[in-house]
């Protein structure tokens, strides 16, 4: 063979090398298989159990409190609520959800400010923004906490009657 | 000897960067139209695209819409507090074990302020302990983006991740069934 033709025997092999080396990953990239959701195992069992309330607050996450004067003895917060229907339950309403609030042990006042909007003073010592939080959604409601800075929390508390864990 | 020309190395050189694309370009190009075939062989709804999310899941891991792109997903809005609940729990429960070896996926997603994972787990008990994937939503982000106005609200995602079908009451099993299977 001439020089010539060794020289280009020598590129295709080296070519080929490269093409294997090249696309061996990428070939698997294309094939990899979709996650095995596991083996279907049939259990029919009755839909139509009896069904009891599981409702239970997790205490451990405890949310931050908005408003919490060392020594005043309260912490105030205003949340944002939306209806959430829910078949099982009640058609949502603001009142409902107020009375959600006030029945937090803990919760020294609550009111609406509208419709959408919902006023709570309570003591930190005794709940927490997200015990509140939950009884406002067990009422079948969104609720979030809506920004208020601490002057206007503050005049809210003011207007308010304490009615010491017994809200109006 | 034979003098080579100057530019023979580069022809040569090129060849073989020609050789490397085209040897590579086909697998790409076939897994293509192999995905493509794969699509056409199952039906797609002429619904709006699923936006996608991620959420944690009840054992602490996440769960991407995205990821389960190519299954049906059965999205269930659920609250632990929800009596209703629980009774489309357990037909989603029998419907996933039914068909998840042929490619569905069930979520549900917990609509509830905080992440109450006591709660979640008792609820999960009782619909059976069903195996599926059980998420998240405390912030409600999922809910409104899916503008969820009730609990028990059902979404089925098809394999191309478009909104089938949805509801927003209890589904029965029936319905669950005839609906899964007109996208398996």
């Amino acid at each position: 063979m001439t020089g010539r033709k060794h020289w280009m025997l020598a590129a295709l092999l080296l070519a080929l090398a490269l093409s294997v080396a090249a696309c061996g990953g990428r070939s698997g990239e294309t094939t990899a298989p979709v996650e095995d959701p596991g083996p279907a195992v049939v259990e029919r069992a009755p839909i139509d159990a009896p069904v009891t309330n599981v409702a239970e607050t997790d205490a451990a996450s405890v949310a931050d409190i908005a408003v919490s004067e060392p020594g005043s003895g309260y912490a105030a917060v205003l949340f944002a609520i939306e209806p959430l229907g829910a078949p099982c339950c009640p058609k949502p309403t603001p009142d409902k959800a107020l009375e959600g609030a006030q029945g937090v042990a803990g919760v020294m006042d609550a009111r609406l400010i509208d419709d959408f909007t919902i006023f709570v003073r309570f003591d930190p010592g005794a709940t927490d923004q997200g015990a509140i939080a939950s009884a406002i959604n067990q009422a079948s409601f969104l609720v979030t906490e809506k920004e208020a800075t601490a002057d206007e929390l503050a005049a809210l508390a003011l207007t308010t009657n304490d009615t010491d864990g017994e809200s109006n | 000897m034979v003098k080579q020309k100057p530019y023979f190395k580069l022809m040569t050189i090129l060849m073989a960067a020609v050789f490397v694309l085209a040897a590579c370009g086909r697998p790409a190009a076939k897994s293509q139209e192999e995905a493509a075939g794969a699509a056409a062989s199952f039906e797609v709804s002429d619904g709006p695209p699923a936006p996608d999310w991620t959420l944690e899941t009840l054992d602490g891991q996440t769960f991407e819409l995205a990821d389960h792109k190519g299954e049906v997903v059965v999205m269930f809005f659920m609250a632990s507090w929800c009596s209703s609940c629980i009774l489309e729990a357990r037909a989603l429960d029998q419907l996933y074990k039914e068909y998840a070896d042929q490619g569905l996926t069930v979520v549900a997603i917990n609509v509830e302020p905080e992440k109450n994972a006591a709660g979640l787990t008792q609820f999960r008990q009782q619909a059976f302990d069903a195996p599926y994937a059980w998420t998240f939503d405390n912030e409600f982000k999922v809910t409104q983006l899916y503008g969820v106005k009730s609990l028990d609200t059902t979404f089925i995602i098809d394999r191309a991740g478009n909104i089938a079908y949805n509801d927003a009451f209890v589904t029965p099993y029936e319905t669950l069934k005839e609906e899964a299977e007109k996208w398996l």
